[in-house]
């Protein structure tokens, strides 16, 4: 029932007017200014202010397009008023891929040569947001003619702003550029070299290099071989353009350095430093100067290397470091000094600076900025100087307790990064200190559920990590490493995914020190059995139960005689009564994964135990599924029960304990031979593929060499119940085999495409924006196929992941094998496909190729 | 080298104000920047640092006058902490022009920051001027033609 | 027409006077019509700003359980109403518990492009807890925003802060039937050197350079003329520039 002052107001609103939805007024009004625009007969200054609210409703977000030509017309009027909003909404209306652009040719052409300075800088300025390479070319001429007259600071500094765009549109204006122009008059005359032509001058040097570089990197790829010549000319002119530049460097230093040094022009001051801009830009230019000339070895350039260095190295002692502005010239210096890899003294300075942006002073409030960019600059640095980084750990590690999760994170990729077998034992200390922190804070009831999920970030992305080093450095003190394990997993564990409990189970497998692993788990499980601790079997910590289901099905028997153990609370009757209780605890879990890791170990317990009673107990834990609703861990009930009743002797053979585990993808060496022999029949493909497709399509193949790679990751359990769910069946072989697979082509598959040898079929698994999942299924008509490969190309917008061909890259007469496809991006889905084969068994390869529109937008 | 993708500006109500994009984006893209970014940055507490990874690329950001400045910047070409600067500079500048500027005067006054913008950052997103002063001046002065103008349709 | 109300509620519990807040807010505005302080609706009321003003109606309604008020708010009956409202203002005590009713994005108590302000009465919270609150609000995407009636009129960051901060949002609002106190033009842009004086010697000599300009002969001496004229601009130009 509504109260009654409600009721009032409702009376109100309807005795008003009618209301309009503000959506349709909106509507409306954009509706309204285009009728108008079109009249031509309208004034100059009505169509400003359609052209206004045009405007307006472009920072709305609304569609805003049909505006563009009386934009345009706008600039044709000779009031300036016209022509700065028609500039304006040009440059916000259009962008460089219309064609629209060419209407623009004459009026700037017009407007580039007009009296009125600030008409030629509306220009330039538009220009320089809108230059075709049509346009580039067109109007090249003007600028230069503008650089060359001019003597007007403030048309120059737009000219060469607008001059480096339009080389960086066409390189070949660069051939024609006069640089003599930038010593002889730019940088000699001091009315005209305000900073605002300094900084253009920078920019234009700027766009030479980049251009340079595309050159040289071209260069150095040697696979088109016809273009090399022209590429090796394109290299020459470009040395010839460094050497008749060279003489800008001493010119430029000297203003860089005494920029630093004075600071005498109040125009340029930002809180105590002379144009942090241009001193920035300046440092930018010399680096690229360095990097061309040192890659090129020109003497002309690497003559003043050590004056280079010694200019970097007053900038680093004299640039205070107290502000904001003075910091960003600092890191500027470090970034040159770490991408020019310059001297070792200079990449120890650099390191000094960075680590002093991790402790700013206390009021500063951009401390965090600063910070951020230390910390993300050092991991980036950590491989050229560790030994330098290491230096600073007391202030990474206090970075872990700033305020701002970014900085936290990037603390720990950063103690990550620096950690090796020496200080493992210190880091691992700090990070379970911090662990500590972050646990606790997360159930503190100050905090909000952001922060929540930040925490719980921040302890994955930990615990994640130190596992992968953990098990890098295997040979490290072992029992430190399991106190710590274990301390993680009761102080994280709430937070780390059951899947993550793998890697738990790895490191604790791989260990091989037996003695003091099962002196370890019999102290735990005498904590978790002693009555007096009844509490413990009903925390909430999922991946401590998992570790110790995992335990007692492995473990229980050495446990048992372990000298520590406390018979009275650790015996077959205790055991078997807490794996029934975390049966009962998880058995109503919508997440089944803990009942099939408590089904495996009550079957492996049951070889372990002599207690009558708790057998049968054990059996009622694994019969307790056998009608269990869902169906794997139904049949997984079923075989064990089976298997269950075998003699003790023959099940002790089945259920040995696991063997040690080897996880290759840690090991950074052997995933790099394999890239080196994986990438090449890839990149074959590619090629073939690139001959086929325009270049605007992206591609991928599968990786079939990753194949072998892939078994030797898999999941230590799924290895566990699958060796000993088969082996009831047949032999006790440790070794996974994997079943025959048939694949059958699905109800709603539709055929897309019907060749000579194939016939493909796809059905949509699903489809939501920015994720398609599809099935292809290839089925061979005639003739056996074999060694299928399929390539596949989509749209630029998209990323294609194609998976393994299943079963296998071979099809008998009739069969069919499914291709799964994964596409994430946006658009329309399209695909180019194709298909490389062999018939027969022949060594002839053969291949066919197809197009196929879906017409779906992701 | 300054090489800004793009500048918004967004209310702290999460409306855009502005924006300006100085690399070429399709309307899709544009919009789907702008959605992301404004909860993002919004939900961004005072004391956090002013510099987020987003998509692709970096984005910087500066709270002023109840308004955010943000801008998309270039991986590893662009300096953070300048790019902070520079977004103070367009600031101040506009404070000084506006006499404290406010939302309000943005939204009624969207070309005069504009202006201001075009003579502060040009083309692909490089700073064209570091000096206010030299900013402010020829934007009056351009004022200056426009209200001429004005007076010669009147005179004639 | 558009959305031309300002919807305020309050807590009848508390120790405050909601039309003190009101006046606050609305002054100017509530200056100008009749009313009394028990009204519910006030009708015709103008609100102005530097470029702008525009007409609006306040309807003031009061609540003891803010859950049971919002609840009858966004009953079907009542869609009529909610769509009328330029904004919702609550006056009362800040809870977090009501807060978090009002801020989840789920169910709009109002229009999206309308304004949603609480204004908390007791500033028991500091200005980094309200914004702590308004950060985390913004978080779930609600369009809630709190605004402590005691702080000042800036923060560190120069953001609008307290009853200024409610003005702001009403200035801010795109209400639908505002009159634009002068067209968008540069006449009206702030700090612009252009006093009286300087504007009618501009004038003057205008004038006089018109008149002298057509007075030359210009196919006789064409490179005079318009040096002539290049004088004059320049000589504009420079008065109008500072």
């Amino acid at each position: 029932m509504v109260a009654s002052s409600l009721r009032s107001f409702i009376k109100d609103v309807r005795g008003a007017k009618t209301l309009a939805d503000e959506r349709s007024i909106i509507t409306k009004q954009s509706a309204k200014i285009r009728t108008k625009l079109r009249d031509d007969h309208l004034s100059n200054e009505k169509k400003r202010v359609n052209i206004q609210k045009l405007l307006y409703l472009y920072i709305l977000g609304e569609k805003t397009h049909f505006g563009q030509v009386e934009s345009i017309n706008l600039i044709a009027s000779d009031n300036f008023v016209d022509k700065r909003l028609g500039y304006l909404a040009t440059i916000l209306l259009l962008d460089e891929s219309q064609d629209l652009l060419t209407l623009l040719t004459n009026m700037l052409n017009n407007d580039l040569q007009h009296p009125n300075k600030y008409i030629v800088a509306l220009a330039l300025n538009t220009l320089g947001c809108l230059s075709s390479t049509e346009l580039a070319r067109d109007l090249y001429p003007d600028v230069e003619n503008i650089l060359q007259t001019s003597n007007d600071p403030y048309l120059l500094r737009k000219a060469l702003q607008c001059n480096a765009k339009l080389i960086f549109k066409d390189r070949s204006l660069l051939e024609i550029f006069p640089l003599s122009i930038i010593s002889s008059k730019l940088l000699a005359n001091p009315i005209v070299c305000t900073h605002g032509v300094l900084l253009g001058v920078c920019k234009v040097l700027q766009a030479i290099f980049i251009s340079l570089d595309d050159t040289l990197q071209k260069g150095s790829d040697k696979n088109d071989n016809e273009e090399d010549d022209s590429i090796e000319e394109d290299i020459q002119e470009d040395i010839t353009i460094i050497k008749s530049i060279s003489d800008l460097i001493p010119q430029l230093s000297t203003r860089l350095s005494s920029l630093n040094s004075k600071n005498l022009e109040p125009a340029y001051d930002v809180q105590g430093i002379q144009d942090p801009f241009l001193q920035c830009e300046l440092i930018v230019t010399l680096k690229w100067f360095f990097k061309i000339g040192n890659h090129l070895n020109l003497d002309e350039i690497t003559q003043y290397n050590n004056n280079f260095n010694d200019l970097l190295t007053q900038l680093a002692t004299n640039t205070s470091s107290a502000k904001n502005p003075g910091n960003a010239i600092l890191y500027e210096v470090t970034k040159s000094i770490f991408e020019l890899k310059l001297t070792q003294p200079l990449r120890v300075l650099g390191i000094n600076i960075l680590a002093n942006f991790l402790t700013p002073s206390k009021n500063s409030n951009t401390g965090n900025n600063v910070k951020y960019v230390g910390l993300n600059t050092l991991i980036k640095v950590v491989p050229e100087e560790p030994a330098s980084v290491q230096r600073y750990r007391k202030f990474i590690s206090q970075c872990l307790y700033d305020y701002d999760i970014s900085i936290k994170f990037r603390a720990l990729g950063l103690t990550f990064a620096i950690m090796n077998e020496q200080n493992i034992t210190e880091l691992t200390t700090e990070l379970m200190k911090f662990l500590g922190q972050i646990s606790k804070s997360h159930y503190s009831y100050v905090t909000s559920y952001i922060d929540m999920d930040d925490s719980k970030d921040l302890i994955v992305y930990t615990v994640d990590n130190l596992l992968k080093k953990f098990e890098l450095y295997s040979n490290d003190d072992e029992k430190a490493k399991l106190d710590s394990l274990l301390t993680i997993l009761k102080m994280s564990g709430t937070f780390i995914d059951l899947e993550k409990a793998n890697d738990f189970l790895v490191a604790l497998n791989n260990m091989d020190d037996l003695n003091y692993k099962i002196n370890t788990f019999s102290k735990e499980l005498t904590e978790i059995l002693d009555p007096k601790n009844k509490a413990n079997t009903l925390c909430g910590n999922a991946c401590l139960d998992l570790v110790m289901i995992w335990c007692i099905g492995e473990y229980t028997d050495l446990i048992k005689l372990h000298s520590s153990t406390n018979k009275n609370i650790v015996n077959d009757n205790s055991i078997v009564k807490y794996l029934s209780d975390l049966n009962n605890k998880y058995r109503l879990s919508h997440d089944t994964r803990m009942i099939h890791y408590i089904l495996t170990a009550a079957l492996k317990l049951s070889s372990k135990i002599i207690d009558g009673q708790s057998m049968e107990k054990l059996r009622q834990i694994i019969v307790s599924h056998s009608k269990d609703s869902n169906l794997m861990l139904q049949t997984k009930s079923v075989q064990y029960e089976l298997f269950f009743n075998q003699p003790a002797a023959m099940k002790k053979i089945f259920l040995q304990a696991m063997p040690k585990f080897e996880r290759k993808n840690i090991n950074v060496s052997a995933a790099q031979s394999h890239n080196t022999t994986g990438s090449k029949p890839e990149n074959q493909n590619n090629d073939l593929l690139l001959d086929l497709l325009t270049d605007t399509v992206e591609k991928t193949s599968p990786n079939d060499t990753s194949k072998p790679f892939e078994n030797k990751q898999h999941d230590i359990i799924a290895d566990l119940l699958a060796s000993t769910g088969n082996k009831s069946q047949n032999s006790s072989s440790t070794i996974k085999s994997s079943p025959v697979e048939v694949v059958t082509l699905p109800s709603g598959a539709v055929s897309i495409h019907d060749g000579d040898e194939l016939q493909v079929y796809e059905k949509i698994i699903d489809i939501s924006p920015g994720l398609a999942h599809l099935e292809l299924y290839i089925k061979a008509k005639n003739n056996k196929i074999s060694n299928i490969q399929p390539l596949c190309a989509v749209p630029k917008t998209q990323k294609l992941t194609l998976s393994q061909l299943r079963p296998s890259n071979d099809i008998d007469v009739g069969k069919v094998v499914r291709q799964t496809l994964k596409i994430s991006g946006s658009g329309k889905l399209k695909l180019r496909i194709k298909l490389s084969f062999q018939k027969d068994d022949n060594q002839a390869s053969e291949s066919e190729q197809f197009d196929y529109k879906l017409d779906k937008t992701i | 080298m300054s090489h800004i993708k793009y500048l918004l500006l967004v209310s702290r109500q999460g409306k855009a104000r502005l924006m300006q994009w100085y690399t070429p984006f399709t309307p899709k893209q544009k919009t789907k920047i702008i959605n992301d970014l404004t909860p993002l940055i919004l939900a961004r507490k005072p004391k956090m640092c002013n510099i987020l990874e987003y998509s692709d690329h970096k984005v910087v950001y500066r709270r002023y006058a109840s308004l955010y400045f943000i801008c998309g910047i270039t991986n590893d070409q662009d300096n953070e902490l300048l790019t902070l600067e520079i977004i103070h500079r367009f600031v101040e500048t506009m404070d000084t022009y506006f006499g404290n500027v406010c939302e309000l005067d943005i939204i009624f006054h969207f070309d005069k920051a504009y202006d201001i913008l075009n003579e502060l950052i040009m083309c692909d997103g490089s700073m064209a001027e570091s000096s206010k002063k030299e900013i402010l001046n020829n934007v009056h002065a351009m004022d200056a033609i426009v209200s001429n103008d004005h007076l010669d349709r009147v005179l004639s | 027409m558009g959305r031309d109300k300002i919807l305020i509620a309050y807590n009848t519990d508390n120790e405050f006077t909601h039309y003190d807040t009101i006046k606050k807010i609305f002054g100017k505005s509530l200056d100008a019509v009749e009313h009394t302080p028990n009204d519910s609706i006030v009708k015709g009321l103008r609100w102005r700003t530097k470029y702008y003003s525009t007409d609006f109606d306040l309807y003031i309604d009061q609540y003891t359980s803010l859950d049971q008020w919002l609840e009858d708010l966004r009953d079907p009956e009542c869609d009529v109403l909610r769509e009328a409202l330029a904004g919702l203002i609550i006056i009362d005590d800040i809870d977090k518990t009501q807060v978090s009713l009002l801020s989840t994005k789920g169910s709009p108590i109002v229009h999206q492009d309308s304004f949603l302000v609480w204004c908390d009465t007791t500033g028991e919270l500091s200005d980094d807890e309200t914004e702590n609150m308004n950060v985390e609000i913004a978080a779930v995407g609600g369009s809630l925003e709190i605004i402590r009636l005691i702080s000042g009129e800036k923060n560190e960051f120069n953001d609008t802060v307290g009853v200024e901060r409610v003005k702001e949002i009403i200035d801010t609002y795109p209400w639908t039937n505002m009159v634009k106190q002068l067209l968008i033009n540069t006449q009206n842009a702030p700090n612009k050197p252009s006093d009286r004086d300087n504007l009618d010697s501009i004038v003057q000599k205008l004038t006089d350079a018109r008149s002298h300009y057509q007075s030359l002969d210009k196919d006789d001496d064409e490179t005079d003329s318009n040096s002539f004229a290049n004088e004059i601009a320049k000589e504009v130009s420079e008065r109008l520039s500072f």
